[in-house]
């Protein structure tokens, strides 16, 4: 727009303090990211500290009361044993914490350190490492994350491991994008110029240039890396029984789905939440960051 | 430099990437933790079978001449016979997979048709009601698991109000009404997220565009709004969307895995979940190379398409 | 009814304003101004003046957050602000048109440039599609397009950015408008295309009886173009009047501050008079004159009262702004114009070399080249800088000078091995860089620095001034901790005219010319003795550039400094330096001190570039020389002489033949088939410029 400059102006004008100040001022008044917040924080809350306020066992069944829709002493129902669906619920989001953390911080880590090299040393080295990217992009991530199961065998462990080579590739290439682009600004032959070493220049200098774009990346590749770890456990790719995840209760309530849908119904509920919450948060960081995003929220991270 | 060279370029692209994959999927079976030959015959095999496997598996020989006769095998049909059913791998495929590439197309055209309409019209109503239900839209769709929206679909059309069939498929061939019956549900849970994803994109794409200098200059010439938002911006916005729609399309070929499952749907996804778990090597490589060859597929259509429409791509 | 001596245009107190979380920016505050029929009327200030913002409400392209709040357009007699949206849009583009600033971005990527013409030709008249695209080619044909009947058939990429803005002239001449506003339109091209473009107007504008709105950051071009002109600051009309009135007797302290902070050809290289301050945002405007503040004159007086505008000269064509209008003697306080005669002696006694460059060779990959074809095939390469020799002298500036993509940024980074060149060598004092290690470079970059071009991206916005100046500072050693490190920081912002108060604030905390100082800080932390500066003025408002070029001058003489100054402003260049070298497409051209080169004989490109220059005085008579077309790709650069497809005087075996380096007196040293083995110039040559023509102004007062 001819006179973007004068709104960007205003908006980002001589403001006090550092970008991340501006940043948390932004977020504070940005409604979504606020309510985002709050559902991730309650996530967080029970997936850590769950399985010890829940009232009951997870485990502990209940015979005289199975396939019980909601009730006061059973605000989710029961499920084919007599466990408590709510209970199992809660406990249910410390799976897909696991998983989604490690996977997405082990692809966070490996994509970020791969694509500031990619991005500034240029040249061969980014052919090698684009080259490789390329072949891994050419399986959809759930069918990466199968190809690891392939070679490895079902289990939690291994879906963590297998999401988080999946997602490195997409990491990668969004860091790579950023990486270039900043690797353009005269700041970062600047630093070469005055004698720099390149991996100070990659993380003192880039890093945090490119930290907006990271942090909403991860933010997102954290919600789908919840939603793919449900689906892998739902298929019995993932944790095995008696480990509770959301994935499994949806698998188990299929087989009684005419006779008590809730115990689908439930633990489907609590991944939309969490999904949405964490949507919300990386929305809002990314219009409080003025971040980049690859195409839209979660275009390439299914 | 024509369209044809610029088509061949890309055509030399996937037969690399192609290339990457295929030994990326031949690795599969020579990565699994331990001798191959002894995970497919099981922990309690005698000696003289596993050694029987290895020679029959080539085993023995130089990884080079293993991949090579692996991928001659390939090319020429010879897909190896499934380790449980004893059935030819090529039968099975041959038999599955139509039906579901079926459904990924049917999906993406649900999300075609859901996604065009609803971005534009949030583009052009933005900060509207009418936009805000159309974020709305999207984040639940993205934020809905595709399997177990299938389960509840399955629940309501197919068991309580019995309108649809909640499992199976029955062939085009045999009966059209019946297979597109048998498609409905899958491809709308199947579809729905993929509709999001590009509402939004869209929605975005035709902002950008519509903020661009040239509109500008087209608003400074009078044309009218009609003319600016119909043909001058959705031109510039259809050309990134159409690239989505082929990334999305390799989505919805990952997400057939899972929606298989959900309808019993017997696709090429449901052999693969099957061989997966009953570590039936042959199946699983074959299944994977045959999807990941589709996703490299589509998105060298895709970017001949995306060549075509866009005139500034350098050939 | 209107009637013909009426004002084509007529705006009145127009205001315009931007609602920001900030507050109210008031883009346009109170503008009045006329166009009449078939004059070319300019408005020029700095950005953020208002210029754009003005040009944009006439036609009624305010958009939220924006909004016209009062005054009146008049069109013809007509309130444009009265009519309805349709009716609105049928004025756009069928009788007022406008032409952007960046022809790359103001036409349709997915359409080609036909297309978009014979849409609006078809949006204002009732012709048949065949009619329009017959009327669009005669337009391409006329605006210079060459073949338009295929031309018209391609798409904006396909076109050069002088094409494009062609293309641009030819769409809003498509409809007979009698308006043309435009804004900045050769801002984004080079030197030489700018010259075409102008051409261009001058001539469509006789031809159609034209009246032109040119909203311009250069005085330059409103000596060339306009017949009036109206000085914004601030977004208010400072002074107005007739161009020759206003360029020899200006009534108005900014207008003459912009015109003293011009460097001009042939000035003597002493201090340019620098405006202090910058502009205020338009946001907390200051009360009374918006000027004060930067105003060696201003009194209590200006800061109560809002000065009118009113007459100061006979006749009542010029007005100004200016409560001191009476009391201020302007005569004396523009700087007088001088001439070559005046020049001091330059020193031709420099120190020994400090760097010397030999065959130096960098080659790119294209952009567009997609991995595989590097392997397959021919490979291509852009050829950034090819066979460049050259040596500075300790004490010296060595102005390098040619149009963007000549490869002179290249050749600076790759003299600092920023770039490892492909061919060749270079010796810093003795030692070859080419041939040092890691540890051996990085004490090197302790001795060479860079100074950047663009004052937003040369900081990084994350770090505190005080760690941007410190950092090169703790890499070398050459502090012990922190509180030496902040020691040495405020020593150096006291040496860029900055001050301790700066130390915590982040980049986005100042302006340009303040991000400029504090990239110049940083350059001079390690105390080096040779710097390249990377066109270190050309994103500045001429204000500010002059306080940059002061500073680096006195810092040069302070620290003994050595500069490769490279810049596309000939003025700039010509200011500082004590040789200079002519780019062009990877070469050097032409080399020698600024005399030399600036005097004939001549290389026939750096002719054309001198006469490309808009001359800094409307009463000024000279002939332009414009090149033929544009600069050729430097992928496949053009046979034998680079510039032959470009130089009116190329022979044919310019085409063959790559001209050796001919040494005319001197060091004075030209690569052209027009001079001898030599150095004398063969029958051939010809020159039509004199600089010193350029230069000389008539005297002020005497009408032409």
């Amino acid at each position: 727009m001819v006179y973007g400059k004068i709104v960007s102006f205003a908006r980002n004008g001589f403001h006090d303090g550092s970008q991340f100040h501006l940043a948390y001022k932004r977020f504070r008044s940005h409604r979504l990211g606020v309510i985002g917040l709050v559902i991730v924080i309650g996530y967080l809350f029970f997936a850590i500290a769950g399985p010890i306020i829940v009232p009951r066992d997870p485990t502990a069944m209940d015979s005289a009361s199975r396939l019980a829709g909601p009730s006061m002493a059973h605000p989710f129902g029961t499920d084919h044993y007599g466990r408590d669906v709510f209970t199992r619920t809660v406990v249910g989001a410390r799976a897909s914490l696991q998983v989604a953390v490690l996977s997405v911080g082990f692809a966070t880590i490996a994509g970020v350190t791969f694509g500031l090299v990619s991005g500034f040393f240029r040249g061969y080295v980014d052919e090698a490492i684009m080259r490789a990217v390329d072949v891994m992009l050419a399986f959809p991530s759930i069918l990466l994350a199968l190809v690891v199961i392939a070679i490895l065998g079902p289990g939690l462990n291994r879906t963590i491991l297998a999401l988080g080579i999946a997602y490195t590739p997409l990491m990668l290439r969004i860091t790579r994008g950023s990486a270039l682009s900043v690797r353009e600004e005269e700041y970062v032959t600047a630093a070469v110029a005055y004698g720099e070493r390149s991996w100070n220049v990659m993380f003192k200098e880039m890093f945090p240039n490119l930290f907006p774009t990271v942090i909403v990346q991860a933010t997102i590749t954290f919600a789908f890396a919840i939603l793919v770890e449900a689906a892998l456990s739902y298929l019995g790719l993932s944790a095995q029984p008696p480990t509770v995840t959301w994935g499994i209760m949806i698998s188990e309530g299929q087989e009684v789905l005419t006779v008590n849908p809730w115990m689908s119904i439930f633990p489907g509920l609590a991944i939309i939440v969490t999904v949405l919450g964490l949507t919300f948060l990386g929305i809002g960081l990314r219009d409080s960051l003025d971040a980049q995003e690859d195409g839209t929220i979660g275009g390439g991270f299914q | 430099m024509s369209i044809l060279s610029y088509a061949a370029k890309r055509l030399f692209v996937s037969i690399w990437v192609l290339f990457g994959a295929s030994i990326l999927i031949f690795g599969i079976v020579h990565l699994v933790p331990g001798d191959p030959a002894r995970v497919t015959l099981g922990r309690f095999a005698d000696r003289e079978a596993v050694e029987g496997v290895r020679q029959e598996m080539g085993l023995n020989d130089p990884l080079y001449v293993q991949y090579s006769d692996w991928l001659v095998g390939t090319l020429t049909g010879d897909w190896g016979n499934s380790l449980i059913s004893n059935q030819p791998v090529l039968t099975l495929i041959v038999e599955r997979f139509p039906k579901s590439i079926e459904l990924a197309l049917f999906a993406l055209a649900i999300a075609v048709v859901i996604s065009l309409p609803l971005g534009i019209m949030g583009a052009l109503n933005r900060s509207t009601k009418t936009d805000q239900a159309t974020l709305f839209f999207s984040q639940i769709g993205i934020a809905i698991p595709n399997f177990w929206l299938g389960i509840m679909l399955a629940l309501i059309f197919g068991r309580y109000l019995g309108v649809l069939p909640a499992s199976g498929s029955v062939a085009f061939t045999e009966d059209p009404v019946q297979n597109i019956r048998h498609l409905i549900l899958p491809g709308v849970s199947l579809g729905i997220l993929a509709a999001a994803v590009l509402t939004r994109y869209m929605r975005s794409e035709m902002i950008d565009q519509l903020n661009k200098d040239y509109v500008t200059t087209a608003r400074a010439f009078g044309h009218p709004k009609k003319r600016i938002v119909w043909k001058y911006t959705l031109k510039n916005a259809l050309i990134p969307y159409v690239t989505m729609l082929g990334m999305q399309f390799g989505f919805l070929i990952g997400g057939v895995v899972v929606i298989e499952t959900v309808f019993a749907y017997g696709g090429v996804g449901q052999l693969i979940l099957n061989g997966l778990l009953n570590r039936d090597y042959p199946i699983v490589q074959m299944s994977l190379l045959i999807l990941a060859g589709t996703f490299i597929l589509v998105n060298l259509v895709v970017d001949i398409v995306y060549g075509y429409l866009n005139p500034r791509i350098s050939y | 009814m209107s009637s013909s001596d009426e004002p084509l245009l007529e705006v009145e107190n127009l205001r315009t304003e931007f609602r920001t979380d900030r507050g109210t920016v008031k883009a346009a505050d109170g503008v009045s101004f006329s166009i009449e029929r078939g004059e070319t009327y300019g408005v020029v200030g700095e950005s953020g003046a208002g210029k754009t913002v003005t040009g944009l409400s006439v036609i009624g392209l305010i958009d939220n957050p924006g909004q016209i709040v009062g005054g009146e357009i008049r069109y013809k007699g007509r309130d444009l602000r009265t009519l309805s949206q349709e009716e609105l849009r049928s004025i756009r583009g069928d009788e007022i048109a406008m032409i952007f600033q960046d022809p790359m971005t103001a036409l349709n990527p997915a359409y080609t440039v036909g297309t978009q013409i014979i849409d609006t030709i078809l949006t204002h008249n009732d012709c048949s599609k065949s009619e329009a695209r017959e009327r669009t080619i005669k337009l391409l044909e006329d605006v210079g397009i060459p073949d338009p009947e295929e031309r018209v058939d391609s798409y904006p990429h396909q076109f050069s950015g002088g094409m494009r803005q062609r293309a641009l002239i030819a769409m809003a001449l498509s409809c007979d408008p009698d308006l043309i506003i435009a804004d900045e339109p050769t801002t984004a091209l080079d030197v030489t295309i700018q010259a075409q473009i102008l051409d261009l107007l001058d001539d469509l504008q006789e031809k159609h009886g034209l009246s032109i709105q040119l909203i311009t950051h250069d005085m330059g071009l409103v000596a060339e173009m306009c017949d009036r002109v109206s000085v914004m600051y601030a977004g208010k009309k400072i002074e107005e009047g007739p161009v020759g009135e206003i360029f020899s007797s200006p009534k108005h302290p900014y207008t003459v501050g912009l015109m003293n902070a011009v460097p001009r050809l042939n000035d003597p290289r002493e201090r340019l008079e620098a405006i202090p301050g910058n502009m205020p945002d338009l946001i907390d405007n200051p009360s009374g004159c918006s000027f004060r503040p930067r105003c060696e004159y201003a009194t209590e007086e200006c800061k109560q009262i809002e000065p009118p505008l009113e007459p100061a000269g006979a006749g009542g064509a010029h007005t100004s702004a200016c409560l001191k209008l009476d009391e201020i003697d302007f005569d004396t306080s523009i700087v007088p114009d001088r001439t070559t005669d005046e020049t001091p002696v330059e020193g031709t006694n420099f120190g020994e070399p400090i760097i010397e460059a030999d065959g130096l060779q960098k080659y790119f990959d294209p952009e567009n080249q997609s991995w595989f074809e590097k392997y397959l095939g021919d490979r291509d390469y852009v050829h950034a800088v090819e066979d460049v020799s050259l040596t500075v002298h300790r004490g010296e500036t060595l102005g390098i000078v040619g149009e963007s993509g000549c490869g002179k940024s290249t050749l600076g980074r790759v003299l600092l091995r920023l770039y490892e060149p492909d061919e060749g060598t270079i010796v810093y004092s003795g030692d070859d860089i080419t041939e040092m290690g890691r540890s051996e470079l990085r004490n090197l970059r302790s001795e060479v620095q860079m100074v950047f071009q663009d004052p937003f991206s040369s900081l990084n916005p994350q770090k505190t001034v005080l760690d941007i100046i410190g950092r090169p500072l703790e890499v070398h050693d050459q502090v012990a901790n922190s509180e030496e490190k902040r020691e040495r920081v405020v020593e150096l912002l006291e040496d860029v005219g900055m001050s301790e108060r700066h130390l915590n604030r982040y980049p986005h905390e100042f302006s340009g010319g303040q991000k400029q100082r504090i990239g110049i800080a940083r350059a001079l932390a390690v105390e080096p003795d040779f710097i390249v500066a990377d066109e270190p003025v050309s994103a500045l408002d001429v204000s500010v550039q002059a306080k940059i070029i002061n500073m680096l001058d006195d810092l040069q003489e302070k620290y003994d400094l050595t500069y490769l100054f490279i810049a596309h402003d000939l003025n700039v260049v010509q200011h500082i330096s004590d040789h200079i070298g002519v780019m062009y497409l990877g070469e050097i051209v032409e080399f020698g001190t600024v005399q030399q080169v600036f005097e004939p004989p001549y290389h026939p490109y750096t002719e054309i570039l001198l006469s490309s220059i808009p001359k800094h005085h409307p009463d000024v008579d000279e002939e332009r020389i414009d090149p033929d077309g544009e600069l050729p790709s430097a992928i496949h650069p053009p046979s034998g002489c680079r510039f032959h497809t470009r130089c009116p005087q190329a022979m044919p075996e310019c085409e063959t033949k790559n001209p050796e380096q001919r040494t005319i007196d001197g060091n004075h040293e030209i690569s052209c088939h027009l001079f001898d083995s030599d150095g004398n110039p063969t029958d051939e040559y010809e020159t039509t410029i004199d600089v010193s023509a350029k230069s000389q102004m008539v005297d002020p007062g005497e009408p032409q």
